[in-house]
């Protein structure tokens, strides 16, 4: 542990990033600009939420990585890894026993409680971005609370294709203000964006941080009679036979064979064994 | 190789080639159900990343050819995006495309079937 | 009667060159006012000063609105503004492309204000654009077309529809009419008649062309170098004009 800083950046640097965090806090999906720093990992590997991660983790902490909802992924295990080695603190895959957890694409199944902090790995913050281009615009678009764009968007989606055409990283309103990108979660995970536990993300490429506070009120943009639905694939898990968890569809052979599995590793095997 | 005079092929060696093939967003309208758009990178040798970042821009630079709108994003000039990704910040993006992305993914695919679902319902009502 | 729009000693300025100076008028509820000169006459940057895109150098924009009744705009927060010009003020621009949104079809260019003051019934937004279109006379079938596919004409008409959708109090007009076909004008200028007489519309209408004014406005300014010459009923001023300047004008365009 003499190797480097606890939690490999310098104290001047999480204290930047702290202060980027409260801001954020204090302002619910407002999306703070802060100094991100090169990472001994590439961007797009979740640089934005390790820097996070590292701001706000003590000693004490236990650490738990997701990476599409597992903790056995590429992703998962190295940043899980990286703070083993240098934070040195405890890590588990158990969602319930975690006091942080970092995450790129999925909101653990197990609801999270008061005092835990969840961190998303964001790779574009801005949800006007594919709107408008420019970021003097969309930050205009935001202090003004100009979102009528957005909801032209949905619009058009259903007088093309009959629906809503986003399925992931869905656009939420928080506290009835900021339009905020969730992050690429399923739209399934929407609902649970409203909490018990303090909600940070983080982007490193784009050097952005926003948070929820815990009860934040966050809403899926929608229209009320085509109104937002979370919605997965029609099977119960194969494994673990959960009706109400989120599934992956595993292609098991070339004749056409799949199964579907809880993409919560943790949440999936726990079901097994309390079944066992 | 061919070989006019002799009428058969000979071989004369062989080349290690990576192709990739990308499944980008979808699009569609009233007429047209909802379809996934490609991208494709032929390369020589063994160079994953390489083939990524060529099908990559390939379906960048497509967005005229695909029909879809001009919305003056930098990502759709051609020379900027020729000029500007040689970057680090490019280079984590073609990395990340290597880590997996199917939890999004699973969702994208559960609406375009259902959206597809849904258009042919309504072509078989018209019909 | 209190005024929807009363304007004192409004003046702007491009450095030492004038845009407009000493401009002041109120404008009551249901009237149309013409505003007319030559290019560089300072009509344009006027009409952007009253509407808000431009910040003027000196003097007040009062205009009466539903919850304070007459506020200053010029000192209103950005904020406030954006909303007027999303609900009570509408601008239709010279060139329809300025005032649509190209790569969004009819429908969401009408639906868009409804949906910036929180429309949020899909069927609804769709129903008030459907009757919309219609007004402007643009039928059903080209609701899910976007205005790319329109003729220049249709398009000024789906801009009209689009600003004309929310119930505005206030209406901004920059050369309606300009830069189209001479048929397509005169069918423009009828329905916009029409829609001015039924809803009993305030306007302030630019324009250099004198049949528009004739035919829409209830009173006239003229205005040249930035200054206002001559004001009066339309009738009047168009009839029997009394600066020299104004009857330079009347004079060299074709009676209507």
């Amino acid at each position: 542990m003499k190797e480097y800083n606890f939690a490999y950046l310098d104290e001047q640097t999480k204290r930047m990033i702290r202060r980027a965090i409260l801001k954020g806090l204090a302002i619910p999906g407002y999306q703070v600009p802060f100094a991100s720093r090169e990472m001994p990992m590439p961007y797009g590997w979740g640089t934005g939420g390790v820097q996070v991660s590292a701001a706000v983790l003590t000693p004490d902490d236990t650490l738990k990585v997701i990476d599409q909802g597992a903790d056995d992924t590429t992703n998962a295990v190295s940043i899980r890894r990286f703070f083993q080695r240098t934070a040195g603190v405890a890590v588990t895959e158990k969602t319930g026993e975690a006091s942080v957890i970092q995450t790129r694409h999925r909101i653990p199944e197990q609801a999270l409680r008061e005092g835990q902090i969840i961190v998303y790995q964001v790779p574009i913050p801005e949800p006007l971005r594919f709107l408008e281009p420019s970021e003097v615009e969309t930050r205009k678009m935001h202090a003004l609370e100009d979102y009528g764009l957005m909801h032209v968007k949905l619009y058009e989606d259903i007088s093309q294709h009959g629906d809503i055409a986003t399925a992931y990283a869905y656009p939420v309103k928080v506290e009835g203000r900021y339009v905020m990108d969730p992050s690429p979660i399923p739209k399934f995970d929407n609902p649970k964006l409203d909490m018990a536990a303090i909600q940070l993300f983080g982007a490193g490429r784009e050097q952005r941080i926003y948070a929820l506070p815990p009860y934040t009120k966050v809403v899926s943009l929608d229209f009320d009679d085509y109104p937002f639905q979370p919605t997965k694939a029609d099977h119960a898990c194969a494994l673990c036979g959960s009706t109400s968890s989120y599934l992956d569809e595993l292609i098991t052979d070339d004749a056409g064979g799949r199964m579907f599995i809880c993409s919560d590793t943790d949440y999936c095997a726990t079901r097994v064994e309390d079944a066992a | 190789m061919d070989i006019p005079e002799l009428g058969f092929s000979i071989e004369i060696g062989e080349i290690t080639l990576t192709e990739c093939e990308t499944v980008n967003q979808f699009q569609g309208s009233k007429t047209q159900p909802p379809q996934f758009t490609r991208g494709y990178g032929l390369v020589f040798g063994m160079t994953e990343r390489k083939a990524i970042s060529m099908a990559l821009v390939d379906r960048a630079l497509r967005w005229a050819e695909l029909g879809e709108d001009y919305l003056g994003a930098p990502a759709q000039d051609e020379e900027f995006v020729l000029y500007h990704c040689d970057n680090i910040q490019a280079t984590g993006f073609l990395e990340h495309i290597k880590l997996p992305h199917y939890v999004d993914f699973q969702s994208e695919l559960e609406l375009i079937r259902k959206l597809r679902r849904d258009a042919q319902q309504m072509q078989e009502a018209a019909e | 009667m209190t005024p929807l729009l009363q304007v004192e000693n409004l003046a702007k300025y491009y450095g030492a060159r004038i845009g407009c100076t000493d401009v002041s008028f109120d404008l009551y509820p249901g009237e149309v006012m013409g505003i007319v000169g030559e290019s560089g006459s300072g009509k344009s940057t006027l009409l952007n000063c009253l509407a808000g895109h431009l910040r003027p150098d000196q003097g007040a924009v009062r205009f009466a609105t539903r919850s304070d009744g007459l506020r200053d705009t010029v000192t209103m927060s950005e904020p406030e503004r954006r909303m007027l010009g999303r609900t009570d003020w509408a601008f239709v621009h010279q060139h329809a492309r300025d005032g649509l949104r190209m790569n969004v079809s009819a429908g969401g260019n009408v639906g868009e204000r409804l949906m910036a003051v929180n429309a949020r019934h899909y069927g609804d937004i769709r129903e008030q654009a459907i009757d919309w279109l219609g007004r402007v006379e643009i039928t059903q079938d080209r609701i899910d077309d976007r205005p790319t596919a329109f003729s220049g004409g249709m398009q000024q008409r789906l801009q009209i529809a689009r600003n004309l959708v929310t119930g505005p109090r206030l209406v901004f007009m920059d050369e309606p009419t300009g830069g189209l076909d001479v048929s397509v004008q005169a069918r423009l200028l009828d329905l916009l008649r029409g829609l001015v007489r039924d809803m009993g519309l305030s306007a302030i209408i630019v324009t250099h062309d004198l049949a528009v004014v004739r035919l829409l406005a209830d009173r006239l300014m003229v205005m040249k170098d930035g200054h206002v010459v001559e004001t009066g009923l339309t009738d009047q001023v168009l009839d029997d004009p009394q600066h020299g300047y104004t009857q330079l004008l009347v004079s060299s365009v074709l009676q209507v």
